[in-house]
């Protein structure tokens, strides 16, 4: 069994990093080969709250809540299960919308 | 997964809510208000809580020796939840693992808490909770977690419930004041379901109400755009229900509903609100029709009846003569007050009437706010 570990950066806003620790920017290892979904699962186990606030009950990230690897959507790339490498930075953004 | 009750200081001041006082909590299209009056005469107003996300349902639970007030929210963003605070708002609590989460199985998602509904004194633990997709969740640890409610989301209607304007939801939630085995609740679309051996089964109860936008068949088993009900102070059988046009009564525990909006200016409306302790007591707030829902001709009233819906007297006094507006159909509410029932309704645009006297008269009790979606008021026994 392999263990590599895959090392890289989440980057949240103040109102989700509130419910995770509090920092902006949190370094996490995971298993490698590691995926976006590894890495929100992850985090989700430590803090409940922001599990719920990113992905619905059914695992779907919620509509209106973005996640990027470096410049890239992963609406864009394959979703919850876009490959991590270490170093990579992923990015929650909440979309800009309402009034 | 380690479940932890989370509790969040609040930025905005909190109310009072001591003996004697009457508290209001006030859920809009951005935000909560509260209020807290020690004479129903001068208010203390507090908010924006949550200022950016929708509150589309309050509940001011005085049971259990404390005032809990829960706060449905819908963050559009990061998802809807409930919250409480037993302290007028200078603490919001959640459960980390959320308080209504659909069960893994269902493949479903919340969407929204249209309706938080306390059950009565005699059931201080039970607390239901009306949600989209349509289905009902119950409490019996005073709100703290809400289990699906397995055989109305099994129904077999289900698939065939549809979608009100605001989206498919249950909204309204009816315990029977006597019988623990007996619940009422109401859906748009799909109209009055019963339970009356606990939750065991639910049968479709819409025999006599009108479904107008039903082609070929008007008074079909289900599927009515029911707004809400609500159940009579000395007769539990005795329900009262406002629809997408019409305004019924059923004194056979809903086994048969009939008209009562003789004396109305309109049959359409959101509302319909029950004396807590009165029988035959009702109060509902017409609006012109389904097209263009404003107060009827403009003049925002209250039609009070105390003779079970057998006839209507307009309440008009400190309401304005002109007001093109709605007050939608969770955003009414009575204190239970017990000298003289207080009264409470929010509009559209963004003001909150109340009145110290069953509606005789009526003053503002807040107004410039967002949208009203939510209303519900408590006394607290002194």
């Amino acid at each position: 069994m392999s263990t590599e570990q895959t090392t890289v950066t989440l980057v949240m806003p103040a109102v989700i990093a509130n419910v995770a620790g509090g920092e902006r920017e949190r370094n996490v290892s995971l298993p490698a080969p590691a995926t976006i979904k590894a890495l929100l699962d992850q985090v989700s186990g430590e803090f409940p709250v922001f599990g719920r606030r990113v992905r619905n009950e059914v695992g779907e990230i919620r509509r209106y809540v973005n996640i990027f690897l470096g410049k890239r959507n992963i609406r864009n790339a394959q979703g919850q299960d876009t490959v991590l490498a270490s170093g990579d930075r992923v990015t929650i953004v909440q979309s800009v919308a309402g009034g | 997964m380690t479940e932890q009750t989370v509790a969040s200081p609040s930025t905005t001041e909190a109310v009072s809510i001591s003996p004697g006082t009457t508290v209001v909590a006030i859920g809009t299209k951005k935000g909560l208000w509260l209020a807290s009056s020690p004479d129903r005469s001068e208010w203390t107003l507090s908010g924006p809580f949550f200022g950016t996300l929708e509150v589309p349902s309050v509940a001011v639970d005085t049971r259990e020796d404390r005032v809990r007030i829960f706060v449905g929210i819908n963050d559009w963003h990061f998802g809807p939840t409930v919250v409480h605070s037993d302290d007028g708002g200078a603490h919001f609590s959640e459960t980390s693992a959320g308080a209504v989460v659909f069960p893994k199985e269902t493949g479903a998602s919340l969407e929204r808490v249209w309706t938080i509904t306390p059950d009565t004194a005699g059931r201080p633990g039970v607390v239901w909770a009306g949600c989209e997709p349509i289905s009902v969740f119950k409490s019996t640890d005073g709100g703290e977690h809400f289990e699906l409610v397995q055989s109305l989301w099994d129904h077999p209607h289900r698939e065939h419930w549809g979608a009100g304007f605001g989206g498919p939801a249950a909204h309204t939630i009816v315990p029977n004041q006597v019988d623990d085995n007996t619940v009422h609740i109401a859906m748009s679309t799909g109209g009055v379901y019963r339970t009356t051996d606990g939750g065991t089964s639910w049968k479709a109860t819409n025999k006599g109400i009108r479904a107008e936008f039903q082609p070929e068949d008007e008074y079909p088993e289900f599927g009515q755009c029911v707004h809400r009900i609500s159940a009579d102070a000395a007769d539990p059988g005795t329900l009262y229900l406002q629809n997408h046009g019409g305004v019924y009564r059923t004194r056979d525990n809903a086994e048969t509903w009939e008209p009562i909006e003789t004396g109305l200016p309109a049959n359409f409306g959101f509302s319909i609100l029950t004396h807590p302790s009165k029988g035959g007591t009702a109060w509902c707030i017409p609006v012109s029709n389904g097209d263009d829902r404003f107060f009827p001709s403009g003049k925002c009233s209250v039609y009070k009846t105390t003779d079970g819906g057998d006839t209507w007297v307009e309440q008009h006094q400190g309401l304005p003569d002109e007001d093109y507006n709605v007050s939608l159909r969770d955003a009414e509410g009575v204190d239970g007050h017990p000298d003289s029932l207080g009264l409470y309704f929010g509009t559209r645009g963004g003001e909150v009437w109340f009145s110290a006297n069953e509606g005789e008269s009526f003053a503002r009790l807040a107004h410039r706010l967002p949208d009203v979606l939510s209303v519900r008021a408590a006394y607290v026994p002194a």
